[in-house]
C-alpha cells in the first residue's frame, strides 16, 4: 500500500513536472552542428532565461535531413516553437501555412530588425513584403588564395583567366568549393555579368539573357579550358600543397584553416571576387533564417528570443563562442562588425563582400526550379550543349515553376 | 472440446499478434495507404485531392526522368546481378576446394556484407574521388594504366559503372554463402561415381555442380533482381549533393532514388507512391519471367 502510495505521487509529481515545462520552455531547432546548439543554449541561460522568465531547449538537426525533416514535423504538426532554416525556407514554409508571418503581428519590431540587416541578405528573406524569418548569421563566397604563389588576387575575369592560364602551366588549378556545376558556384558569374535568374518584380524569368549567357560560357571555361575539377573535394589539403592555390568557398573555412595549417601563416588571404564585365563583383550570399511556427503556444516569447538573437552584443558573443570550435558565425547585424574579434584583412574583405552580395531569389517557385538551372549548367559544362538552347529551355521552365 | 481448443489456438494467436501488429502498422496499413495515394495529389499538408490515373499517365508519359531512371535501373541490374553471381561462383568454388585458411576467406569475403551498405559507400567514394587524392587514380597511374585522371563520379559514362562494381563487390560475400551452402549439401557419392566414371573436373562443374545448384541460383537470382531494382543508398551517397540528385545529369539515378526524391525533397507524395506502385509492377513482372523459365528448364 505504501509502495503504491508513493508511486502514484511520483507519477504525480512526474506528470505536474512536464506539465508545468511545457509552459515554460521554448524549443528551438537549429538547422547546423550540435556545438552551436550548446552555445545557442548556453548563451540563453545566462542571458534570456533571468530576464524573459522561460527556458529555451535547443536541438540541432543535419543541414542534409533538416528540410525533409521540417516538412514532415509540419505535416504532423509536431513542430518547435522556432527554428533555423536555409534562407528561403521560411518563405517556402510560411507559404504552406506554418509560419508566423512576422510582419504582420510585429510590424514595428520587424522593420527595427531590418534597419540593422545587411540588405544582401534579407532581401532573400522578404518576399513580397512578407517576412516569416529573421536572418540569423550568413555565408558569402569568397576567394581564397596562396600569397606566396599568386601575388596578387585576380580583379576583373581576364585576370583571373591569365592566373588559370599560368596556373595551369605549372600543373595547378582552381577550384570551386561551394556549388561546383551547380547554381551556387554560378549565380556570382551570372550576376557579375550583368544578369540574373528572374526580373525585379519576381514576376517573370530573364535567364536567357546576353549577359547569361556570356556567364555561362565563362563558367564552362573554368571547368572545360582551365580545368577546375568537377568534385569539390579535398580542397584543403590541395591548398596546402599548392596544387589549388585559389578557390571559391564560403567562409567558412578562414576559422580552420589556421588551425589546419599553421605553417601557412601569413602566407594565404582572402579576396573579394573578380569583377565580371557589369563592373560587379557580386557574390552569393547565404545563410539561415529564424522563424516561429503557428502551433507555437509561446508566440510572443519566442519572438522576444528572436530578439535577443539578433542584438550586436549577443551576435558579437555567438562569433566568440563559435570561434572557439574553429568554425565561423558571421552576424547579420551590420552594427557589430566593428567590434568583431577577427583579422582586420579579413574584416575588410568579408564586410565589402557581404555589402555586395545576393542571396537566391525571393521568388516563390525558386526551390523547385533550381534543378532546372543545375540541369542547364550541367548540360552546357558537362555535356557540351549550346549555351543558347539551354539557357531558353530553362528560362520556359523557370516561368512554369513561378508561384503566382 | 470446441472451447478447449480455442484456448489453445488463442494462445498461438497472442504468440503472433506481437509481430503481426507491428507488420500492420509499419508494412501493411502504409502499403495500402499508398496504394490509394497513388490516385491523389498530396503534399502531405494539405488534404489529398483525388485525381485518378493522373499521376499514372503523367509518369509513364510525361515524366523522361522516370524513363531515364528506368533505364539506368536496368543497366544496373543486368551488369550487378549477372555479374555479381558469377563472380561469387568463383569465389564458392575457391573456397569449396577445401584450400587452407579458407575460413579466413570465407570470413574476409563476408565481411562487405555485415558492413552498412553506407558506410561502404562513403569509403569508395573516397576511393573513386577526382584527381590525385582517389585511391583508384593513385593505383592505376602508378601501375601505369591510366594516362588522364579520372573524377570518377562526376563523369556522366562512369558514374553507374562504378557504383555497379562496387555493389558486385558489396555482394560477393552474401552470394558466396549461400552458393557454398549449396554445395555442401551435393552428396559425396554423386561426385565419386563421377570420378569411377572419369569425368574431368570441367564435366563435373558443368553436369554436376551447375544442375545440382539450380535451386540456390534461382534463389539468388530473384532475390538479388530484387534487391538491385531497389538500389538506394550507393545512389543517394555516392552520386548526390544537396543541389543535384542521382549524378551529374542524372548518369546514376535510378527508380528508388528518384522515388525518394519526389517524395521527401518535393513532397509529390501521391505522384511517388504511383512511382512505388509502378516499381512493385516492374519486380512482380520479372519474378514472374524467372519462375516460368525455371519451370521450363524443369520439364
Amino acid at each position: 500500500m505504501k509502495n503504491l502510495f508513493c508511486l502514484i505521487s511520483l507519477l504525480f509529481l512526474i506528470f505536474s513536472c512536464t506539465q508545468k515545462e511545457q509552459k515554460n520552455v521554448l524549443t528551438l531547432w537549429h538547422v547546423g552542428s550540435e556545438e552551436e546548439a550548446q552555445i545557442i543554449k548556453s548563451l540563453a541561460d545566462k542571458y534570456f532565461t533571468p530576464q524573459a522568465g522561460i527556458s529555451v531547449m535547443c536541438e540541432s538537426i543535419s543541414w542534409s535531413e533538416a528540410h525533409t525533416k521540417y516538412l514532415t514535423a509540419i505535416a504532423g504538426e509536431v513542430l518547435p516553437d522556432l527554428g533555423t532554416m536555409g534562407l528561403t525556407w521560411a518563405a517556402e514554409f510560411g507559404h504552406k501555412g506554418a509560419m508566423v508571418e512576422l510582419s504582420e503581428r510585429f510590424p514595428n519590431d520587424v522593420k527595427l530588425l531590418k534597419e540593422n540587416i545587411f540588405s544582401s541578405i534579407w532581401n532573400s528573406s522578404e518576399i513580397k513584403g512578407k517576412v516569416y524569418g529573421i536572418p540569423f548569421d550568413l555565408t558569402v563566397q569568397l576567394i581564397y588564395y596562396r600569397k606566396d604563389i599568386i601575388s596578387k588576387s585576380p580583379q576583373t575575369w581576364q585576370e583571373l583567366e591569365e592566373v588559370l592560364k599560368d596556373l595551369n602551366k605549372q600543373n595547378k588549378k582552381m577550384m570551386i568549393v561551394w556549388g561546383s556545376l551547380d547554381w551556387i558556384g554560378f549565380s556570382p558569374f551570372l550576376w557579375q555579368a550583368g544578369g540574373d535568374y528572374y526580373n525585379k518584380e519576381g514576376t517573370k524569368s530573364i535567364i536567357n539573357s546576353k549577359q547569361a549567357q556570356v556567364a555561362l560560357k565563362f563558367f564552362s571555361d573554368l571547368y572545360n579550358k582551365y580545368n577546375v575539377p568537377r568534385s569539390a573535394e579535398n580542397f584543403g589539403a590541395g591548398f596546402r600543397s599548392g596544387e589549388f592555390p585559389i578557390g571559391m568557398c564560403g567562409n567558412w573555412l578562414i576559422n580552420s584553416f589556421p588551425y589546419e595549417m599553421p605553417e601557412l601563416e601569413g602566407k594565404w588571404s582572402i579576396a573579394l571576387l573578380p569583377k565580371g564585365p557589369s563592373g560587379k563583383r557580386t557574390s552569393f550570399i547565404g545563410g539561415r533564417v529564424i522563424g516561429i511556427f503557428k502551433t507555437s503556444k509561446n508566440i510572443d516569447k519566442a519572438f522576444e528570443f528572436i530578439k535577443f538573437l539578433s542584438k550586436p552584443e549577443i551576435q558579437k558573443e555567438l562569433y566568440i563562442e563559435v570561434a572557439k570550435t574553429k568554425n565561423v558565425y558571421l552576424p547579420p547585424n551590420i552594427n557589430i562588425w566593428k567590434e568583431l574579434p577577427i583579422k582586420e584583412e579579413f574584416r575588410k574583405v568579408l564586410f565589402e563582400q557581404i555589402k555586395e552580395a545576393k542571396g537566391p531569389p525571393a521568388v516563390l517557385g525558386w526551390d523547385d526550379s533550381t534543378k532546372y538551372v543545375v540541369e542547364a549548367i550541367q548540360n552546357v559544362v558537362v555535356g557540351g550543349k549550346p549555351v543558347e538552347e539551354e539557357l531558353k529551355k530553362c528560362e520556359e521552365k523557370l516561368n512554369q515553376h513561378i508561384v503566382k | 472440446m470446441k472451447i478447449r481448443k480455442f484456448k489453445k489456438q488463442l494462445i498461438s494467436y497472442l504468440f503472433i499478434l506481437p509481430a503481426f501488429l507491428i507488420l500492420t502498422i509499419f508494412v501493411f496499413i502504409p502499403v495500402i495507404a499508398s496504394f490509394f495515394l497513388s490516385f491523389t495529389e498530396y503534399d502531405g499538408i494539405s488534404p489529398p485531392k483525388l485525381v485518378g490515373f493522373k499521376n499514372y499517365i503523367n509518369i509513364l508519359f510525361n515524366d523522361k526522368l522516370f524513363w531515364k531512371a528506368v533505364f539506368n535501373t536496368i543497366y544496373y541490374v543486368i551488369f550487378t546481378v549477372p555479374l555479381g553471381i558469377a563472380c561469387s561462383l568463383v569465389v564458392a568454388m575457391a573456397l569449396f576446394q577445401k584450400i587452407k585458411f579458407s575460413t579466413f576467406f570465407r570470413t574476409g569475403f563476408f565481411l562487405p556484407t555485415v558492413t552498412s551498405v553506407a558506410a561502404i559507400s562513403v569509403v569508395w567514394r573516397w576511393i573513386y574521388a577526382g584527381d590525385r587524392y582517389g585511391l583508384l587514380n593513385y593505383v592505376l597511374t602508378k601501375l601505369g594504366i591510366l594516362a588522364v585522371l579520372q573524377d570518377w563520379l562526376m563523369q556522366p559514362s562512369t558514374t553507374l559503372p562504378a557504383i555497379i562494381l562496387m555493389s558486385i563487390w558489396g555482394g560477393i560475400g552474401y552470394n558466396t554463402i549461400i552458393l557454398l551452402a549449396g554445395l555442401q549439401s551435393i552428396p559425396d557419392s554423386v561426385f565419386e561415381a563421377a570420378k569411377i566414371d572419369g569425368a574431368t573436373s570441367w564435366e563435373r562443374f558443368w553436369y554436376i555442380i551447375l544442375p545440382m545448384l539450380k535451386p540456390v541460383m534461382i534463389f539468388l537470382v530473384i532475390m538479388s533482381t530484387i534487391n538491385s531494382f531497389q538500389v538506394f543508398e550507393q545512389v543517394y551517397i555516392m552520386a548526390s549533393t544537396t543541389e543535384y540528385f542521382g549524378g551529374v545529369l542524372y548518369s546514376a539515378l535510378t527508380i528508388v532514388p528518384y522515388l525518394y526524391e519526389r517524395a521527401f525533397k518535393r513532397f509529390m507524395l501521391g505522384y511517388a507512391s504511383a512511382l512505388a506502385y509502378l516499381l512493385f509492377a516492374i519486380i512482380f513482372v520479372i519474378t514472374l519471367i524467372y519462375m516460368k523459365i525455371s519451370k521450363f528448364y524443369e520439364q
